[in-house]
């Protein structure tokens, strides 16, 4: 991720386009493009996907999955695009049409390390998912092979770490088996 | 702090009376009363007031603090009353303008009264953080200690100092109180 100086609105924002592909986020009016990710973070993020979305089929929940094309709008001008997000139907239902920037808190984030991110994952947006009321937010991080589950609790969150063949356990999707090793491997 | 059903915009919360002078939070669209401090509560906010005052004459550091009742909107849907707040310098506003900043003092402080435990360690740990407030106090008299929250990368680590030991202030390195002077207000 790195970061231009142009100082931008979120309207400004929302309608932004540099003629690349590059996917940015908002922070305090500057862009930061989200760079290219190492190939491990791509095979975790499919991973989590085709599981989460195996698990809302399996009980058929009106929850959709959605990976790094959703963003949070967690201050006036900043907006965070986590790598996966879970969402109701409804919420879905809102920004199909528009610019997919929720407002309102999703049921779970998940966020993958990368070298560059150590430090934004676990510092800055866990206090923003916080504020924002996002109920679950995983913290997967294949540097120091661990996963941390972590919960709201009255606006702050509390977290479970977890490693090798524990099962993580997910207050939002309590009948999952997967342990920690199977997601960090991607497989 | 009790709360109300009704919901409010924020040109409503401005403009809010109920006939009493109970102040209320704003948060998400609802109101919050803040319910009367203790004797107690009180005397700490103006104990730390008047050291404040003190140290920021002293060292001219040119610095505005604020006893009770400015409000800071934290975020688009939140208004909150700190204790205490420190700004770095005289907020821009209007005479007849509500007094309420849109941006972050340096340091609040909050004193923690029985019904507030959860709301200031917990909620305003996480919302002073994204309003990047670069230091946070929370005083606590009932489990008397002194907790330091300083923001490191968008999140606060915390000290905590009790009893005789001298509270470390990154933003007043040279303030010589312990956890005890404050907690009793003297």
């Amino acid at each position: 991720m790195t970061q231009t100086k142009q100082q931008l609105t979120f309207e400004e924002y929302l309608s932004y386009d540099d003629g690349t592909d590059v996917r940015y986020e908002l922070v305090d009016g500057e862009l930061y493009a989200m760079t290219p990710a190492m190939g491990k973070h791509g095979t975790i993020a499919v991973f989590l996907l085709i599981q989460l979305y195996l698990e809302i089929q399996r009980r058929s929940l009106d929850w959709q999955v959605r990976l790094n094309d959703v963003g949070m709008r967690t201050a006036e001008r900043r907006v965070r695009i986590p790598d996966l997000c879970v969402m109701t139907l409804e919420q879905a239902q809102a920004i199909e049409n528009v610019a997919a920037i929720l407002i309102t808190p999703p049921l779970l984030i998940a966020e993958i390390i990368s070298p560059e991110s150590v430090r934004r994952d676990y510092r800055t947006k866990r206090t923003e998912y916080a504020a924002l009321a996002i109920p679950e937010y995983w913290i997967v991080d294949p540097l120091e092979q661990k996963i941390s589950i972590l919960q709201l609790e009255e606006g702050f969150y509390d977290v479970c770490e977890f490693t090798g063949q524990e099962r993580i356990v997910s207050p939002t999707f309590t009948e999952l088996t997967l342990t920690a090793d199977q997601i960090l491997r991607g497989v | 702090m009790t709360r109300t059903t009704q919901q409010l915009t924020f040109e409503e919360y401005l403009s809010y009376d109920d006939g009493t002078d109970v102040r209320c939070e704003w948060v998400d669209g609802e109101l919050y009363p803040m319910t009367p401090a203790s004797w107690g509560h009180k005397s700490i906010m103006r104990f730390l007031f008047l050291q404040f005052y003190l140290e920021i004459q002293r060292q001219g550091l040119g610095w505005e603090p604020y006893e009770d009742g400015l409000g800071v909107r934290t975020m688009q849907q939140r208004v909150r009353l700190p204790d205490l707040c420190i700004f770095q310098e005289r907020p821009a506003l209007a005479r007849n303008e509500a007094a309420i900043l849109t941006t972050p003092p340096l340091l609040v402080v909050e004193i923690v009264s029985p019904e507030s435990i959860s709301r200031d360690y917990r909620t305003k740990r996480s919302e002073y953080a994204t309003f990047e407030i670069t230091e946070y106090w929370i005083v606590d008299p009932l489990a008397q200690k002194v907790s330091i929250l300083q923001l490191v990368e968008g999140f606060y680590d915390v000290r905590e100092f009790t009893g005789q030991e001298r509270i470390i202030s990154p933003l007043f390195a040279e303030l010589m109180l312990t956890a005890n002077q404050i907690l009793q207000g003297v």
